[in-house]
């Protein structure tokens, strides 16, 4: 609708008239936007042209507009309050709160804010909240909200070259359309995160952690370093609350008690466990309840020989209750980490380790009841009871995924008929579903005690020695793995471009962003324990003040991915192809590993050098150096970008047609040089292996190669149909000939077991990258 | 050391299941008189090249360290006879034990190797009456009895092995294979359709292990030393009472025969109760 105020009888010429608008420009006086502004609020058009009329003669060169409207509400008052009111709320801001209340926009608080948030002076800080309010007023929206003012905010912080206050004062969090995906579709990040309410919530707000660790918690350098694939920061969204793993003693609940929040004000205490089966319930939550305080693995080392003294005197049956008990809470107390089951890893000894033996024996109600070595039966008889268990499978037939069962193989192992009897049971594990490790203690270069869990991070006695414990051996308990941070290696070598030195520059200047962030990351953790006390399990006191958590024992661990492209563009072989350039591997290796000793003996804290199990790193650095290095050498079809990756650490190519004992002898010499973890993968092929062959074959493993840990994996087929477990992968049950739904694949994804995915239900399983690399794994016929 | 030309169709360094609770080293030469209609290795019936026998030592040395001995198979490993026992003679020289795997086809060439040889893996096809149709060879029954004879009067290990498929082997066949080589210890193996040569075996459902279990039962009425092979559980030994003897629902049944095998309930020999 248009008004023809030429036809209204203006009094005098409105032409020289100037408005002072609130940011200070000047704009002439225009009686057309009066009465339209009046019409749009619905008063009729005779009062709209006799008020604008008015208006008109009252008007002066200079009023500024607050002025000018309090003139229209005056006059509209005198024909109705309702049209004043309404005018009024047309030309406020209001908000919506958060709160649901509405409440006119005051720009002092966008000044407020800005100072407190940024660090802003005040001047600067007025002259964006103005230019704000004029920004909002050119907006058509009904209301305005607090995350749309802040939108606003950001883009003049930007407009005005603010960008570090920028990146301080804007929201974290995920677009509309992300959540719906997320809602709907779920994740592939991590194949144990299933697709259901817990994980959704978890994914959102990783989102906001992650994308705040970025942003406000790193500096932009390392931060960019992550973004562009030079090295990997593991767990980000954890990476400013959580430490990593932890390797418990049961001993300290079986003396103390347990309090699942760690002071025992939210949740009932329970004294010191009086019976085995309590022992066992205290077990499983204790690594559920320090899992809601740390992101990855948590694992019991020596978990029979502490059970021991609970079990004098049970029946074998009785024992095999207790364990079964412990390993179906490990596999359905389906709550950690947003509906994930608890990362679990339990450490078998086949026998009481030596420097265990005279140690006092915890026992019911926390009293001493002798030494662990009084107990070697009841600790062999535990094992026995856990392995038939896992043997067993679950009610459907389908393998226990966790605990992941590391059997620790000493000395005396292979030559004690008892310890041999355990270990064809492990075998007979491997061969039906292989889910166990073993971790050879055997080599020269291991320590009095290690230990390992499923995701590979090892512990070991060398810090105690170092740091002159009385019992070196206590240092690979009550402690874990602070923070994983991972090299890109094939991404140093497109920059080194053949050049020997260059790739050590190139690897002095990424490691030094390691130990910037680890700085970092050691400090935030030291205060979320000291200062803001968001890690209670951790922190909890035993009766003489000791906290749990030796903070001081906390290892800093650097990782690598991808040394066999790194090689192979290097040099132009891979690992396994050529004796020299495995020896410059080597260099490399212990280049890194003696950069970690220079940090430990710097800083006086724990540095360990690991072979990083980069379930999606490997992935994400071959996706990202594809895109910016034409010539990267990847794995996996280079035409579909998802389905790229590099090999792990320095294992040989996993589709490398090289025979098992050469791989294993490649890949052994990387396992002492990495203390802060190691693997080896034997991929066994379809049949299904002979318990004792495959038993000698881990005893000349263990006696001949520098083997630190390694598992036989096994690709798996079960079947819902027919309950049958199947060696390889097959379309149909081989068994009952069922498809579809019912069959469902398991394999090892870089320590542990997973599901990869079914007919019906590809989510929660492997990341594509993975499901390429599983498709690439030459298996041995073993 | 002399040097062969040498029929190899190809190895597996490290095998934990073709030789019985051993680690060995697996060599199919290639070559093969039968044409059976399941034979999986099909592209070794013919020998397409030959290769230096030095390449073969080269790998078997930097397996020694790891396996306990090396089974020949095929093809037709005593088709070759002259380079078979040059190649043995290579292994028993590393000091590691020989096993071979044969179709009996060549009774004579047995003989030649009976003393170098630990374990022979005899197959026994079929039922005397279908073996020449069934192998495709019209002297094959009379050879492979041949064959036998020389095992049995021999002092050396023997293993007869009978490869099973659901068109091509009744329950009857099976209990009369038991009878006809009840003097020697017989594995019933689960043969898988989908390797075969012949496309109409490929389409065929494999026997299951419950099947095969059954099989297992009949024949054991003859012969006293049944184990049987499959997919699922490996390598098993068949005793009366292990008919439903699995992984899963085996405790009791097993420990209350005392027996401590792959899938016993029992500790340190105690069953259940100490």
């Amino acid at each position: 609708m248009a008004i023809n105020v030429q036809r209204m009888s203006l009094s005098r010429s409105v032409e020289e008239i100037n408005i002072i608008k609130s940011d200070g420009r000047k704009e002439k006086f225009d009686p057309n936007k009066i009465a339209m502004s009046l019409m749009k609020i619905g008063v009729p058009y005779k009062i709209s042209a006799r008020i604008t009329d008015m208006i008109s003669t009252q008007v002066y060169d200079g009023i500024t507009t607050k002025q000018l409207r309090t003139m229209i509400i005056n006059a509209l008052l005198q024909y109705d309050e309702k049209f004043a009111l309404r005018y009024k709320h047309s030309h406020e801001l209001l908000v919506r709160t958060s709160r649901g209340t509405l409440e006119p926009f005051d720009d002092e608080k966008i000044t407020k804010s800005l100072i407190r948030e940024c660090n802003l002076d005040r001047d600067t800080a007025e002259k964006i909240s103005k230019k704000v309010k004029a920004q909002l007023r050119k907006l058509n929206v009904q209301y305005l909200t607090a995350p749309l003012i802040r939108e606003v905010v950001t883009v003049a912080l930007l407009e005005e070259g603010l960008e570090e206050a920028r990146n301080r004062y804007t929201r974290l969090g995920m677009p509309v359309y992300d959540v719906t995906q997320l809602i709907e579709h779920g994740s592939k990040e991590n194949a144990n995160l299933h697709h259901n309410p817990e994980t959704i919530h978890k994914f959102a707000g990783d989102q906001i952690l992650k994308e705040y660790l970025l942003v406000s918690v790193l500096p932009k350098h390392i931060a960019d370093a992550h973004m562009r694939g030079e090295i990997h920061l593991h767990d980000v969204e954890y990476y400013a609350i959580r430490p990593n793993c932890l390797q418990h003693d049961l001993r300290w609940f079986m003396l103390h008690g347990l309090k699942v929040d760690g002071t025992g004000d939210h949740t009932s205490v329970a004294r010191a466990p009086k019976h085995a089966s309590v022992a066992a319930l205290h077990a499983a939550k204790i690594l559920a309840a320090s899992q809601t305080n740390m992101a990855g693995g948590q694992a019991f080392d020596f978990f029979n020989v502490f059970m021991a003294p609970f079990l004098k005197g049970l029946s074998y049956k009785e024992v095999r209750q207790i364990a079964q008990m412990f390993i179906y809470e490990m596999n359905q107390q389906y709550v950690a980490r947003g509906g994930q089951v608890v990362f679990s890893n339990v450490g078998i000894e086949l026998d009481v380790p030596e420097f265990l033996r005279e140690e006092e024996a915890v026992g019911a109600e926390g009293k001493i009841v002798g030494t662990y070595g009084d107990f070697r039966d009841e600790a062999q008889m535990f094992a026995h009871a856990y392995l038939d268990v896992m043997l067993e499978g679950d009610a459907v037939g389908k393998p226990h995924l966790f605990p992941n069962t590391i059997v620790k193989v000493r000395d005396r192992s292979f030559r004690d008929d008892e310890q041999r009897e355990l270990l064809l049971k492990v075998h007979q594990l491997f061969a039906k579903y292989g889910t166990p490790y073993i971790a050879n203690l055997i080599p020269k270069w291991q320590t009095e005690n290690a230990n390992y869990m499923g995701c590979r991070t090892r512990l070991d006695s060398a810090w105690g020695e170092y740091t002159g414990m009385e019992k070196p051996w206590e240092a690979t308990i009550r402690t874990g793995n602070i923070h994983y941070h991972t090299l890109n290696l094939p991404r140093i070598a497109y920059e080194a471009n053949g050049d020997d030195s260059r790739v050590f520059d190139l690897l002095d200047e990424r490691l030094s962003l390691i130990e910037e962030s680890m700085r970092i990351k050691h400090q935030i953790i030291e205060r979320r324990l000291q200062k803001d006390g968001v890690l209670p399990f951790l922190t909890q006191k035993s009766r003489d003040g000791e906290i749990y958590y030796r903070f001081e024992n906390v290892t800093h661990t650097v990782g690598y991915v991808g040394m066999n492209e790194f090689l192979k563009y290097h040099t132009g072989y891979e690992l396994h192809e050529d004796d020299e350039a495995y020896r410059f591997a080597l260099d490399v290796a212990e280049y890194i590993r003696e950069w970690t000793k220079e940090k430990q003996s710097e800083t006086g804290w724990r540095w360990s050098f690991t072979q990083t199990p980069a379930e999606s790193t490997a992935g994400r650095f071959a996706r990202l150096d594809l895109r910016d290095f034409p010539k990267a050498i990847v794995n996996g079809d280079p035409n579909d970008p998802k389905s790229v990756y590099y090999t792990n650490s320095s294992h040989i190519r996993v589709s490398a047609d090289v025979p098992l004992y050469k791989r294993i002898q490649l890949e052994s010499r990387f396992h002492p040089l990495t203390n802060g973890g190691h693997i080896a993968h034997i991929f066994l092929g379809e049949s299904y292996p002979d318990p004792e062959a495959l038993m000698k074959l881990t005893e000349r493993i263990c006696k001949n190669t520098e083997v630190g840990l390694f598992d036989y994996t096994r690709d798996l087929t079960t079947c819902k149909n027919c309950g049958k477990v199947s060696g390889g992968l097959h379309e149909r049950c081989p068994n009952c000939g069922a498809s579809g739904d019912a069959i469902e694949y398991y394999s090892r994804i870089t320590g542990y077991y997973q599901r990869i995915g079914s007919g019906s239900n590809k989510t929660g399983g492997w990341n594509s990258a993975k499901i390429s690399e599983l498709k690439d794994r030459k298996r041995y016929t073993v | 050391m002399r040097h062969l030309k040498i029929n190899l169709g190809g190895f597996v360094p490290i095998s934990t299941v073709d030789w019985s609770h051993q680690l060995s080293f697996v060599i199919f030469l290639s070559g093969c008189p039968f044409r059976c209609p399941y034979c999986q290795n099909y592209e070794l019936l013919e020998v397409k090249e030959l290769r230096d026998s030095e390449e073969l030592f080269r790998e078997l040395d930097e397996a020694k360290m790891f396996i306990d001995g090396v089974v020949f198979s095929g093809g037709e490993p005593t088709e070759r006879i002259d380079i078979l026992t040059f190649l043995i003679e290579g292994v028993k020289k590393r000091g590691l034990k020989v096993a071979v795997q044969t179709n009996g086809y060549y009774p004579d060439n047995l003989k030649r190797i009976l003393e170098d040889v630990d374990l022979f893996m005899m197959d026994v096809k079929t039922v005397p009456e279908k073996y020449d149709s069934l192998v495709k060879r019209p002297d094959a029954l009379e050879r492979v009895e041949r064959s036998l004879e020389i095992l049995r009067e021999s002092e050396v290990d023997v293993e007869i092995r009978t490869t099973l498929f659901r068109s091509l082997h009744t329950l009857e066949d099976v209990e009369r294979i038991a009878l006809w080589v009840s003097d020697f210890p017989l594995v019933l193996q689960q043969g898988r359709p989908e390797n075969a040569w012949d496309e109409e075996i490929r389409k065929e459902r494999p026997l299951t292990r419950d099947e095969i279990f059954e099989m297992a039962r009949v024949a054991k009425k003859h012969n006293k030393n049944i184990k049987i092979r499959t997919a699922e559980l490996g390598e098993e030994e068949y005793e009366d009472h292990s008919i439903r003897r699995e992984a899963v629902l085996g405790e009791e049944r097993s420990c209350k025969s005392g027996k401590r095998d792959g899938y016993s309930r029992s500790y340190h020999g105690r069953c259940c109760e100490r």
